[in-house]
């Protein structure tokens, strides 16, 4: 894309700060840089979405056209008529949900040792879960692959359920950390203070507080387990095929094009909800949390 | 400070024993799935067996780079990778400046665009990005409407597994360069335009130190996330060269070759060492400094 | 209806002692604050009170009972925080009304006792907003309301003003005065503002490096500081320097006379700007000075004197005075007070010098 215009700081920056000086040449300078980055993200963004959208209610479309020449729901039925399919589409949601929930298990008190409680090496206890981001990962696959190999764990569902759970430690750990940690002591102090059992302070008290935290890194995890292909793929072929898993082999070897498109679709249904909540998990922080930063 | 408090010690260390169960269960999951496995790939990929008994050797190494395909595999994942780079800076610094400074509509309108890939999982896009790319899909589609009919799709060439990468690199690293930017008061910068510093000197003395570290999360994520990829290779490159990942997965579980899959991935791990320590070290000492405010 | 009973009161944090050897007696309805600079221990023997630090040694009493093995939510105390620590989920109904909760009473009741601490502390009607819509002001109201509606024996308050600005501060303060007097109860002000202490407590205890330095009225803690911390530490002082030799006390080149013989050779003097008295001209026992800098603070006026061979000294000159910096002064001291190392002052208090006239002193 065109690299002339975007790759040269400089002339979008002048204008910046510069204020009132040559405030209108600036202007139609930096409104130039952001129409043109508007015009081209669009087109590069929006795009590959608009051609998916069009085929999974396209009934045929012939080259050239700009939209389909037929539209229609026939494909939609034969979808989810597919064995495969409808095998594959509630055990991921079951997948997900059940990774995610020994996740929560396993990652909260954690969370909540690692932001409440006095040990040693707790800092570098819990940068060390950093240690998730920082190999390449389908490396990372290959040789846990190769150890579940020998323990028979190719094709189970543990297998692949010990893969998943290791990509959701740093954001199951991190997020609901940080959330306790901004809660301050004394509104648990002051609680204690008018009677309350330390069971209920944590409750009514702790508990309400960090809810908003703990509710995204719960969303976050399930719909990153949900779409999560590699591992599955490595681990769990041939027996176990989760969704997207799936969607490889329809992308590789279906001449049918509408099958990919409307599976596409109906995945994108989790992200939709991520994209609804978008301004919220913004602002927290939380949609990069699980990369460390 | 802990070790000298006798009269109250036993409490305390009772305490210390329960923090270290409840974080225990994430971390031993960790060791067992990260650092078990990518310790032992590196062990048995440097012992033979001799006569029964293990022994050291680097056969397998010089048997990869003997092999003319392994070679030239690593070769064009380090291509890749480093193109990839390069031109997700290019797009992203000017972005991330924009997104920064700008203010109104039209910034928000190019924010939403840009972080919109957040929400496209990879397997959907790999497939969006097969029809918007492909032959006769909607970009050739658009071409030739407008009278051009010499497209030559990217699709299957090292093109379109970099447009896919980048595609998917875009949000993060505007959402993490942005924050950095932000982190900068407009005061810092109107004080060295006060003292007669241009734009290119601001961005380069007083905007890069900066956001050193936001810049080396990026680069060290990207890198580990390209170098580790596997979906937008597999579906959007060519059969050959392959990206490692690929290849890993193809002796892995086409060619059944655990052991070649393992050298391939430790050669991975041994290529990405440095930057996974650098994107560790970065995030730990930013943690640091956060924690000290 | 309580007292509370501290018993050689010890805390400390691996090695650092925050509280060392504690002991004083709140009596019913008494009003005791304890004054000292920040990081002396206040706080921490406060929550030890309160029951969120477990005392390193000690007791702690109410009515004779020790409460030390009870757990915070246990103790007959309630405490108002520094920082404001309303429960943001809550409104201010259920923030007031949560310990009421905790103690099944029946609804009306809660309802009743509510409304009646809402209007103890001037917030009737506020039942219903959260926190985040109260000022800060308004927001630590309603946590004295809080601690107040569960009845507790001692009221505990850690620097509860601290936070707002100093209009607010004087304003709470007295409604505050007004609460404890009416509802006659128990309580422990911890400050480190000293004109706070002065005005509020029945008594004030100051504390210096986790050690009660005194325990005494606020009066007499300003008219005779048992200690040379105490003597710098509550109002202005003016600390001087000198050597005893006999029945007097040399201070650079001017002496002071003492009642009677000093053992130490190195001693201090304290006195009180008020205790310099100025006087209508030259005299063998008034020393000469120059004024320094005048500052004028609407009913009187501020003035720093240079005496030769001492520090700077601080004075109130009436408003009726008409003196200019760098005019000539002669002043008196009138009473002070001499600390040898440690112990207790020796207070000297005299007569102005016969065939000698204050002026308007
Ligand atoms: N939880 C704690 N751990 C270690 N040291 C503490 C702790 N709480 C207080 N201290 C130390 O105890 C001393 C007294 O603190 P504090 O009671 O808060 O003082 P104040 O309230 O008078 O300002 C300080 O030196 C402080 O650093
Ligand atoms: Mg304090």
């Amino acid at each position: 894309m065109s690299a002339q215009q975007l790759a040269v700081p400089p002339p979008p920056i002048d204008g910046f700060w510069s204020g009132t000086r040559r405030s209108f040449q600036t202007m139609i300078r930096r409104n130039g840089f952001g129409l043109i980055a508007l015009v081209l993200l669009a087109l590069v963004i929006l795009g590959p979405l608009y051609s998916v959208v069009l085929w999974a209610f396209a009934e045929r479309w012939q080259y050239p056209s700009l939209i389909p020449q037929v539209f229609g729901l026939s494909f939609w039925e034969r979808t989810f008529a597919r064995a495969d399919i409808a095998e594959a589409l509630p055990f991921s949601i079951v997948l997900a949900a059940t990774v995610t929930l020994i996740s929560a298990v396993i990652c909260l008190p954690a969370s909540y040792a690692f932001a409440r409680m006095k040990f040693r090496g707790r800092q570098l206890l819990l940068l060390s879960f950093l240690a998730t981001n920082a190999f390449p990962r389908f490396g990372l696959y290959i040789s846990i692959a190769v150890i579940f190999f020998r323990l028979n764990l190719i094709g189970t569902l543990p297998g692949v359920i010990l893969i998943q759970l290791v990509n959701t430690l740093l954001l199951m750990i991190w997020i609901p950390t940080a959330a306790f940690q901004g809660v301050d002591r004394s509104l648990e102090e002051a609680a204690l203070d008018v009677g309350a059992s330390p069971l209920r302070v944590f409750v009514q008290i702790t508990l309400p507080m960090v809810m908003p935290a703990l509710s995204a890194a719960l969303l976050l995890t399930f719909v990153n387990t949900f779409y999560e292909a590699q591992g599955a793929l490595v681990v769990g072929l041939p027996r176990i095929v989760t969704m997207p898993v799936l969607m490889y082999s329809l992308i590789n070897s279906q001449l049918i094009v509408q099958y990919g498109a409307i599976v596409s679709l109906v995945l994108w249904a989790p992200s939709l909800i991520l994209l609804i909540l978008a301004q919220r998990l913004l602002r927290g922080g939380y949609l990069t949390a699980g990369f460390g930063v | 400070m802990t070790a000298a408090a006798p009269p109250q010690s036993s409490p305390s260390w009772r305490k210390g024993i329960i923090a270290y169960l409840m974080v225990a269960p994430p971390l031993l999951l960790m060791i067992l799935l990260i650092f078990i496995p990518a310790l032992q790939s590196t062990a048995r990929t440097l012992t033979i067996d001799v006569n029964g008994e293990p022994g050291f050797s680097i056969s397998r190494y010089t048997a990869f780079f003997q092999d003319p395909i392994s070679v030239s595999n690593l070769f064009f994942t380090f291509q890749v990778t480093l193109i990839t780079l390069a031109a997700i800076f290019i797009l992203c610094f000017p972005l991330a400046i924009y997104l920064r400074f700008a203010t109104g509509k039209l910034a928000g309108a190019v924010q939403v665009l840009a972080l919109f890939p957040l929400f496209v999982p990879g397997i959907i896009l790999a497939y969006a990005l097969i029809r918007f790319l492909g032959t006769r899909g909607t970009l050739d589609n658009v071409l030739s409407i407008v009278g051009f009919t010499g497209y030559r799709t990217p699709y299957l060439k090292p093109d379109a597994i970099i447009f896919g990468l980048v595609w998917e690199s875009i949000p993060f690293t505007v959402l993490v360069l942005t924050a950095g930017l932000r982190q900068i008061s407009d005061s810092l910068i109107e004080s060295a335009r006060d003292v007669g510093a241009n734009s290119w000197q601001i961005f380069w003395r007083i905007i890069l130190p900066q956001i050193a570290r936001p810049v080396l999360i990026v680069f060290s994520l990207n890198f580990l996330g390209i170098f580790g990829s596997y979906t937008i290779p597999y579906l959007l490159g060519p059969a050959a060269p392959q990206m490692m990942g690929v290849f890993m997965q193809q002796t892995f579980g086409q060619y059944r070759r655990p052991d070649d899959a393992e050298t391939q991935a430790v050669i991975t791990f041994i290529i990405c060492a440095f930057i996974g320590f650098l994107y560790v070290r970065t995030v730990a000492t930013q943690r640091k400094r956060e924690e000290s405010e | 209806m309580a007292i509370l009973d501290l018993v050689r009161l010890d805390k400390h944090f691996g090695s650092v002692a925050a509280v060392s050897d504690v002991a004083f007696t709140v009596s019913d309805g008494e009003f005791m604050c304890i004054l000292g600079p920040s990081g002396c221990g206040k706080s921490t023997l406060l929550r030890m009170i309160a029951g969120f630090e477990t005392p390193t040694g000690g007791d702690i009493r109410i009515d004779g009972d020790s409460i030390v093995a009870l757990g915070a939510n246990r103790r007959p105390t309630a405490m108002v925080f520094q920082k404001y620590t309303l429960w943001p989920h809550m409104k201010v109904f259920d923030n007031i009304g949560f310990g009421l909760q905790l103690r099944r009473l029946p609804r009306a009741e809660i309802k009743r006792k509510v409304e009646e601490s809402l209007a103890l502390v001037s917030l009737s009607g506020y039942e219903e907003r959260y926190p985040a819509q109260l000022s800060g002001g308004q927001q630590q109201r309603v946590a004295l309301a809080r601690a107040l509606v569960l009845e507790p024996k001692i009221l505990l308050l850690d620097e509860p003003f601290s936070s707002l600005d100093a209009i607010l501060r004087v304003r709470l303060r007295e409604e505050l005065h007004r609460i404890q007097r009416r509802l006659n109860i128990t309580a422990i002000f911890v400050t480190h503002d000293q004109e706070e202490a002065l005005t509020l407590a029945d008594r004030i205890a100051v504390m210096n490096s986790g050690r009660i330095e005194q325990i005494a009225a606020p009066a007499d803690i300003y008219a005779n500081p048992a200690s040379l911390f105490v003597a710098d530490f509550i109002g202005a002082m003016n600390l001087l320097e000198g050597e005893a030799s006999g029945r007097q006390v040399r201070l650079g080149a001017v002496a002071l006379p003492t009642p009677d013989g000093i053992a130490a050779r190195q001693v201090t003097v304290a006195i009180r700007p008020e205790d310099l008295v100025v006087l209508d001209g030259p005299h063998p026992e008034a020393w000469s000075c120059a004024v320094e800098q005048i500052s004028d603070l609407g009913h009187y006026r501020r003035a720093v004197l240079e005496v030769p061979q001492l520090p700077p000294m601080k004075i109130y000159l009436p408003k009726s005075l008409s003196v200019q910096e760098r005019a000539a002064l002669h002043v008196y001291p009138r009473r002070y007070l001499i600390y040898e190392n440690g112990g207790a002052p020796r207070e000297v208090s005299r007569p102005l010098p016969a065939a000698a006239a204050a002026l308007l002193g």
